[in-house]
């Protein structure tokens, strides 16, 4: 009788301490997927911070043509405007979304000043400019970098949650799926530029 | 039971296996540069690896520079960049102090990319003057030899001081902590404690019914190995590496920072 009793508490025992490791491991994926959001913020942040050199440059150059600038600068606002908590990462998918849609707002408005400025031989030629388009250059990659290690790490996550044995214990545990940057379609690659003054030959209609 | 043990060995080796593959990626370089489109004379590579080798030794900075014919099909720059700093691990685990030069010879290509530790030391547009100034005129004129020495110098004069003689990364120990909360230190301890349930119960007389087998005791181990893999999380030691003359990944990893350019 006493050993019966005895398997019974212990089976009970290791069933309590898998889902003690359980925790304690979606835990820490969790903080791994805040610390790489960190990261993606971090990244940002770091080419939101570039926008007000760059636009002082770009102004600086003759006539340059102000509607693109205009559309970066909006842009930064309304990034601006998106609340997200910037140390935890989002569990609402249409709050990641969001953000997401206003970055990549930014980031092509970004692409096509530089496209422009590529008709501003002078401008192009100021070592100011090309340190602003390699730094440019330079955080977009991050950014991609950084979100592709997000992706991995919410990913991780997600896998663990729904296969066994974590499935068991993860709902229970209070620990949900977590949304992704999803691949945008044209949104990050250099968009096609219209020029306004009339120079160009426009192809026949 | 032998043939399953061996075929799940298998199953995981198989994996592994398969994981290498995938990636395709060139192997992590043995010295700090490689020419692997052959066209540095090679007194110069021997010459540059001394210096890259010293150069580690006093700063522990970690400089590796790789020419390779061309790009892989469809591969972008930045992006294969990015996975081979990741895969060779160039600069300390901690201080990610590396910077890796790649130059595609017939695409005309060039990219230096810094890890973590040395973005300070190597923002992008000294990446990218580096590239533009010193590199790029003398790979348009066709002196690869001395685009590259030029290249190097300004690379290690940029690094220099940025982080001063950390000797070479220690390997974690593995205590008995970390052990016994690793699937495989859980999982043995279930089957000691299973088996010595099941003996117990064997001892306990005839009156006692079937005691639970070796087998199903192992089986029931195995399983509750598995619940318990949640405490373990990849927790490798990963050692730096040998001492000698070579280079070899001390555990650095790069955001994606530097620049890339063209001749």
């Amino acid at each position: 009788m006493n050993k019966t009793l005895l398997i019974i508490l212990g089976v009970l025992a290791l069933l309590i301490l898998s889902a003690v490791g359980t925790y304690n491991g979606l835990v820490g994926n969790s903080q791994a997927i805040d610390a790489s959001w960190a990261q993606v913020q971090n990244v940002y942040q770091r080419r939101a911070d570039l926008i007000p050199n760059l636009v002082q440059t770009v102004q600086g150059a003759a006539n340059f043509e102000k509607s693109t600038i205009i559309q970066v600068t909006e842009a930064r606002a309304s990034v601006g405007k998106v609340q997200i908590n910037q140390n935890q990462a989002p569990t609402d998918p249409a709050q990641l979304a969001q953000f997401q849609q206003a970055q990549g707002q930014l980031g092509s408005a970004l692409s096509r000043l530089l496209v422009v400025a590529e008709n501003y031989p002078d401008l192009k030629a100021t070592a100011n400019f090309r340190d602003l388009q390699a730094q440019l250059e330079g955080t977009e990659n991050r950014i991609s970098v950084e979100r592709g290690r997000f992706n991995a790490a919410v990913q991780a996550y997600n896998t663990k949650i729904r296969t066994f044995p974590t499935v068991l214990f993860a709902g229970m545990l209070g620990f949900q799926q977590k949304p992704y940057f999803q691949a945008t379609a044209g949104a990050e690659t250099t968009p096609a530029v219209k020029f306004d003054f009339g120079a160009a030959p426009t192809p026949a209609k | 039971m032998f043939r399953i043990l061996s075929f799940a060995l298998l199953l995981l080796l198989g994996f592994g296996l398969g994981k290498v593959l995938a990636e395709g990626l060139p192997p992590t370089p043995t010295q700090y540069v490689t020419d692997e489109a052959g066209v540095i004379t090679p007194g110069l590579i021997a010459q540059l690896n001394q210096r890259l080798a010293a150069f580690e030794k006093q700063t522990s900075n970690q400089i590796v520079a790789v020419l390779y014919p061309k790009l892989p099909e469809g591969a972008s720059l930045e992006d294969y960049s990015q996975q081979l700093y990741t895969a060779w691990k160039i600069g300390r685990e901690k201080t990610s102090n590396g910077v890796l030069i790649l130059v595609f010879i017939q695409d005309h290509k060039i990219r230096i990319q810094p890890g973590y530790g040395l973005e300070g030391a190597m923002p992008d547009a000294l990446c990218s003057r580096i590239i533009r100034e010193m590199m790029a005129p003398a790979f348009r004129a066709g002196n690869y030899s001395a685009a590259l020495a030029s290249g190097i110098t300004a690379v290690m004069q940029a690094t220099k001081g940025e982080y001063k003689g950390s000797s070479r990364g220690n390997g974690k120990p593995t205590t008995l902590k970390d052990f016994l909360f690793s699937p495989l230190g859980f999982f043995l301890l279930v089957m000691i404690v299973l088996i010595i349930v099941g003996r117990n119960r064997r001892d306990g007389g005839p009156g006692s019914g079937g005691g639970m087998g070796l087998g199903s005791a192992a089986a029931t181990g195995f399983l509750l190995g598995g619940l318990g893999s949640g405490f373990g999380g990849g927790r490798n030691g990963g050692g730096g590496g040998g001492d000698s003359g070579g280079f070899s990944g001390g555990g650095g990893d790069s955001g994606g920072g530097g620049s890339s350019g063209d001749w």
